[in-house]
């Protein structure tokens, strides 16, 4: 009964979405109707003549984000927002398309920090322009993490942060607080049910969850839901943890270190115990499998919680618990990382006609009040990256005080993104790999291993130098933030 | 204007300038002119081919000899022939070949069988004919991306209705994941094309059966074929011309294919569906690769054009 009942609802969204599309041109009307917010900012005394500044962005829960300011930035700056939706590696390609003609189609850059070696050459210091206006971007508010490694390129303040991105773990209170089903797995595996620690009890309570009924709904359940259609983004918790680094201070690939190859086996095990197709999975369709209440646990960024607490998306209000990811023994020490990945940053392109307006709207969308409100809304998808938004009471009301905590506590041990010039093609090397090993296609050392021989050939073709320099800005920041190569034993 | 107007003004008695300086002169301008309008017509084509097609080939021939990233800042660097020996070693390059022939040889086997066996099908007047054939190409209509999207929602692993299917045949739940599995990710990319495809060549032999004249069955028959025999000795011989461009036009579409791979697996799980265009796409737009994709681009085409030159040579000789 439940499964044909899904069904039906999986076509009647198909239609919908369907009827969505034919009705297209009437959607931005209606987003239009959004709720509005309002933070103005007192005693601003610049405005300019109805400019319009272009602004491109990756999903619509963004665009959404942008367009709950979009009003008042009109009415307080005199500035027009014209706000686009491209596909992420459209957008990209499009940026870099058009830098290498000295132009942008774009007033403010909307990037992923981990591409700010490729974004870095093309923007204006943004240090600079925010003084020369007289913008304070409250940089003390924003979190070591994201300042650090989001915001700052070469020594200078090169962008400010619109999307604070970090994973952490949220598991199902159905499945965990069932004293039954406590009994069960303390009798199999002989500890406690509670969340996990490390991964390899995360494999272990994945394993026990996709075979040991525990939906209340009688509904299908599974262990886990990861994003295995990106499934590096998923890895970076598990490689971190594993004390491992992307490359050594030489550059040479750590990707199939011990260490490494460990957290990518966790990973390929964990597959097993996901919903069928997961390896098509992204952040949407893990988010959906959360609120859906169809797994007992789950890796994803922070804002699935919130998503998970919203009645209109979510079946499972109030049964979502979250901790921090979990970590890996190594040497007999448990190392706990959570990646910091992706995550959305504003730059202003030196090739922009309006580069004073839109250093204005980019620190406007950073705002420390804009950006409580982004985080207070389930529908933006924007997580935290200021301190005083996190800290804020509305925040820990609306959502609890142990999230609040789990968001805290992670972003002390968060682990960021490679960046490099091209990183694209490391990553798109990593996720292959990742994504055909999981499948049963390969084993997983000689993914890692293919990993580690692909990253040495984009590294030689991008001039190794170049790229030595790149990894050793990342590789001196890991260091400061106490994060440094453990080889296992 | 006015100057002009009044030095071509026609007389009622010749129908032709007044002005013109003889008859002779009038004919060589209009034999001039005769020859020229050819060129007047074929003129905004030919410079729209030239500069979409040629123009852009030849540069992308151009630009296969640098060492052009378009990350990597300052001009892209002449390497010569440095490019082409890269794809020439290049495995992923002829797995991606390799790749792209599982997925382009079966669809075409199918596609030409299915299509052959429909065309048989609907080859007879019948009550409802047009309205089946309008029906059976449909697929044809919608474009490659819109099939690889519904194909998708089809194959959903979970909700998809061909699991369904399969399940209620079966007596079991059966959840495979078509798109997301080593195994069945090229199966599924086959199946929707062929879907898609089928009809195209069920159009075409159609056309070529309604060509075979049925005296040469009466006379089959007259001699005691029958059956299987009229089929393989009097419509698969009479059909071969048409067969031949099928191969050809479905074979090319096959060897190209990048927008079902684009829509519905993004050349995965892992690599397992990435094809030659895929691949090439990936390393120019994705990787901006500029360079190397051309020249891998231009040895993939050259070994195509290679390729359909002996296929047609070797037809040619086979037809005599």
């Amino acid at each position: 009964m439940q499964r044909s009942l899904n069904r039906r609802r999986f076509l009647g969204v198909s239609l919908g979405a369907a009827s969505a599309a034919a009705l297209g041109s009437r959607v931005p009307s209606a987003l239009a109707q959004q709720t509005q917010a309002t933070v103005a900012p007192a005693g601003l005394n610049k405005t300019f003549d109805n400019v319009e500044i272009r602004i491109a962005t990756i999903a619509e829960y963004y665009a959404y984000a942008f367009r709950m300011f979009q009003d008042e930035i009109e009415k307080e700056l005199g500035v027009k927002l014209s706000i686009e939706v491209v596909p992420a590696n459209d957008l990209y390609a499009r940026n870099m398309q058009d830098y290498a003609s000295g132009s942008t189609s774009y007033d403010i850059a909307y990037f992923l920090p981990y591409q700010l070696p490729d974004f870095a050459p093309h923007l204006d210091p943004l240090g600079q322009l925010l003084d020369q206006y007289g913008l304070d971007p409250q940089l003390d508010d924003v979190l070591p993490a994201f300042k650090n490694f989001y915001t700052m390129w070469d020594g200078q303040l090169v962008t400010l942060p619109f999307d604070g991105d970090h994973h952490l773990m949220l598991y199902n209170k159905d499945a965990f607080e069932d004293e039954k089903l406590q009994q069960q797995f303390q009798d199999k595996y002989g500890y406690e049910l509670a969340a996990p620690t490390s991964y390899d009890q995360y494999l272990q309570m994945a394993e026990f969850f996709q075979s040991t009924p525990w939906r209340k709904d009688g509904g299908q359940g599974y262990g886990t839901a990861e994003g295995y259609l990106e499934p590096a983004w998923w890895y970076e918790n598990r490689l971190a943890s594993s004390g491992a680094l992307y490359f050594d201070d030489q550059m040479n690939p750590l990707i199939n270190s011990k260490n490494a190859i460990a957290a990518a086996q966790n990973l390929v095990e964990c597959a097993k115990f996901n919903p069928p197709g997961a390896n098509t999975f992204g952040y949407q369709e893990v988010e959906n499998a959360i609120a859906q209440g169809d797994v007992a646990l789950s890796i994803n960024w922070s804002s699935a919680f919130r998503t998970s607490m919203d009645p209109n998306k979510s079946k499972v209000v109030g049964k979502i618990g979250t901790a921090v990811t979990p970590g890996m023994m190594v040497n007999g020490n448990l190392i706990r990382h959570d990646a910091l990945c992706t995550g959305w940053v504003l730059g202003i392109p030196t090739y922009g006609p309006n580069k004073e307006a839109a250093t204005y709207v980019a620190w406007y969308y950073s705002r420390p009040e804009v950006h409580t409100a982004f985080i207070l809304d389930p529908n933006t998808g924007i997580d935290a990256y200021r301190r005083s938004s996190i800290q804020n009471e509305e925040f820990a009301a609306k959502y609890g005080a142990d999230f609040v905590k789990t968001i805290e506590d992670s972003l002390t041990v968060g682990f960021p993104d490679l960046q490099l010039p091209n990183a694209f093609e490391y990553y798109t090397s990593l996720h292959n790999q990742l994504k055909e090993a999981s499948a049963g296609g390969k084993s997983v050392d000689d993914a890692m291993n293919q990993v580690a021989s692909e990253w040495n050939d984009i590294t030689d073709r991008m001039g190794r130098e170049q790229q030595l320099e790149a990894w050793s800005r990342e590789f001196n920041a890991l260091k400061e933030a106490g994060i440094e190569y453990v080889p296992m034993e | 204007m006015g100057q002009r107007s009044e030095s071509v003004r026609l007389t009622a008695a010749e129908g032709r300038p007044s002005v013109w300086p003889s008859g002779q002169a009038y004919a060589k301008g209009k034999a001039r002119r005769r020859r020229l309008t050819p060129f007047y017509f074929a003129g905004p084509a030919v410079i729209f081919v030239f500069v979409g097609s040629i123009f852009m080939a030849l540069y992308a021939l151009y630009i296969s000899f640098f060492d052009y990233q378009l990350q990597r800042p300052g001009a892209p660097r002449f390497v010569g022939l440095k490019n082409y020996a890269e794809a020439f070693t290049d495995a992923k390059l002829w797995t991606s070949i390799w790749q792209t022939f599982t997925i382009a040889v079966p669809a075409l086997a199918l596609e030409i069988v299915f299509g052959l066996a429909l065309a048989m099908l609907l080859n007879r007047s019948f009550r409802g004919r047009a309205i089946a054939i309008s029906l059976i190409v449909t697929p044809v209509m919608v474009s490659s991306a819109a099939a690889g999207m519904a194909w998708r929602l089809l194959l959903e692993p979970r909700y998809g209705p061909v699991n369904d299917i399969l399940s209620r045949l079966s007596g079991q739940p059966v959840q495979i994941g078509w798109l997301s599995s080593v195994e069945w990710a090229r199966p599924a990319i086959v199946l929707t094309d062929v879907w898609h495809m089928t009809p195209f060549v069920m159009l075409l032999v159609l056309a070529g059966l309604g060509s075979i004249s049925d005296d040469i069955y009466g006379a089959a028959k007259i001699d005691g074929a029958s059956g299987w025999r009229l089929f393989v000795d009097i419509t698969l011989p009479l059909l071969k011309p048409i067969l031949v461009l099928v191969i050809l036009l479905r074979g090319i579409d096959l060897v190209r294919i990048f927008d079902l791979i684009f829509i519905m697996t993004k050349g995965g799980p892992g690599t397992i569906t990435k094809t030659v265009s895929y691949y090439i796409y990936e390393n120019g737009l994705s990787f901006f690769r500029i360079g190397y994709a051309s020249a891998m681009a231009w040895i993939v085409a050259i070994f195509f054009i290679i390729f359909s030159k002996f296929y047609l040579d070797y037809l040619r000789k086979e037809s005599r």
